[in-house]
């Protein structure tokens, strides 16, 4: 079964994207801050992340750029999640290196879509 | 050269708008997100366990409960910006509103095991303002002072001088004062400082309002800190035209006393 990590410091829209994940049999972890989900993703080795680009303690894009400069994870897919839909925040995460992009509030159907297509 | 700064002073204030704006609908989005989330799930999962529906229901209307709340303050806040437009204007005894403020306020430090010292003059002459709006500007400078002060030994002292042509007030705290680097921010509309561990309670809109009211009687409201040795907010009012004559200008301030 395939590991997918959500980090998302908030609760409610982790319940809906762990529901979802399972629903569609991915193996899921679940971290809610910055610092916790870079030792997740090293420890771990998510076969993919859903990475919040606003969290407490290290944000998404750093995140990022420190999965991409790690050597043992840096080829981890990433689709990074934001409340902001302009063009500035897509360019940041695509230039910190991440996947994929969707921004809130999403779909949960294209985001399942988005996932299934960055595994296969 | 004026044009300049002037327009500095209107972009400074359209960028501070902007990211207000911008943490609002932040603010918005994330009950939103949850929401279309949730319901979509609903939507898509005919078989979906009762108790997991119950879950999904219920989180669904607390983040409904959570945007009426969201909307509720917004409209509160827009309101009360609203305000100082319509504030009327009438002579106004400061020295008795200063005192009024001060027994209003006395229990609120009494129960923190603080002091508070009144230095006022005899007399002095009147201001024009709102007398409704400039208790609230002393009122929110005072219960400021009131959440900055340490756990035990605090003391709060308000002072009101006559200054020529017009009248200072002072409420200075023992408090830790505040940080360099927040001494324009927590004039800005929703900052309530850069430390959250330190973050008092409120809305953040006290002391803009407050500067607002104070600007719109053509006063000044600012801030005279250094960190470690307390914060002092002052305001200056200028006194009625009427009563600036020679002679009658400037009150007998021999016998402040000290309550």
């Amino acid at each position: 079964m395939t590991k997918v990590l959500i980090a998302d410091d908030e609760p409610n829209i982790v319940v809906s994207l762990e529901f979802l994940l399972k629903r569609a049999g991915y193996d899921v972890l679940v971290t809610h801050d910055g610092p916790e989900t870079l030792r997740t993703i090293r420890a771990e080795r998510p076969g993919l992340v859903v990475l919040d680009a606003m969290m407490p303690g290290m944000n998404g894009y750093d995140i990022c750029e420190a999965v991409r400069a790690d050597g043992a994870v840096r080829d981890t897919p990433i689709l990074m999640l934001t409340a902001k839909g302009r063009e500035n925040d897509v360019a940041r995460g695509v230039g910190a290196g991440a996947n994929a992009y969707v921004t809130k509030p999403f779909s949960t159907r294209a985001l399942l879509a988005t996932v299934q297509d960055m595994l296969a | 050269m004026t044009d300049r700064t002037e327009t500095e002073a209107l972009r400074s204030a359209l960028a501070e708008k902007d990211a207000s704006l911008a943490e609002t609908a932040h603010e918005l989005r994330t009950p939103l997100t949850a929401i279309r989330a949730l319901a979509e799930l609903l939507q898509d999962t005919p078989d979906m366990d009762p108790a997991r529906r119950a879950e999904f229901v219920g989180i669904i209307l607390a983040e409904v409960a959570r945007l009426n709340r969201l909307v509720d303050r917004l409209l509160d806040e827009a309101r009360a910006a609203a305000e100082p437009a319509g504030v009327r204007q009438v002579p106004v005894d400061l020295r008795a509103l200063v005192l009024d403020a001060a027994r209003t306020t006395a229990a609120l430090f009494h129960a923190r095991g603080a002091t508070i010292a009144t230095l006022v003059p005899e007399r002095v002459t009147p201001v024009d303002a709102d007398p409704d709006a400039l208790k609230q500007v002393l009122l929110n400078l005072l219960s400021n002072a009131a959440n900055a002060l340490p756990p035990a030994g605090g003391c709060v002292e308000i002072r009101l001088t006559p200054e020529p042509g017009a009248l200072r007030v002072e409420v200075a705290d023992n408090g830790p004062g505040v940080p360099e680097g927040d001494r324009d921010r927590i004039f800005a509309r929703f900052d309530r400082g850069s430390d959250p561990a330190s973050r008092p309670p409120g809305t953040g809109l006290g002391l803009p309002i407050s500067r607002q009211i104070v600007e719109h009687c053509g006063g000044e409201l600012w801030l005279e800190s250094t960190k470690g040795s307390g914060a002092c907010f002052a305001f200056r009012l200028p006194v009625r035209p009427e009563s600036r004559s020679p002679g009658g200008g400037q009150p007998d301030d021999q016998g402040a006393d000290r309550r």
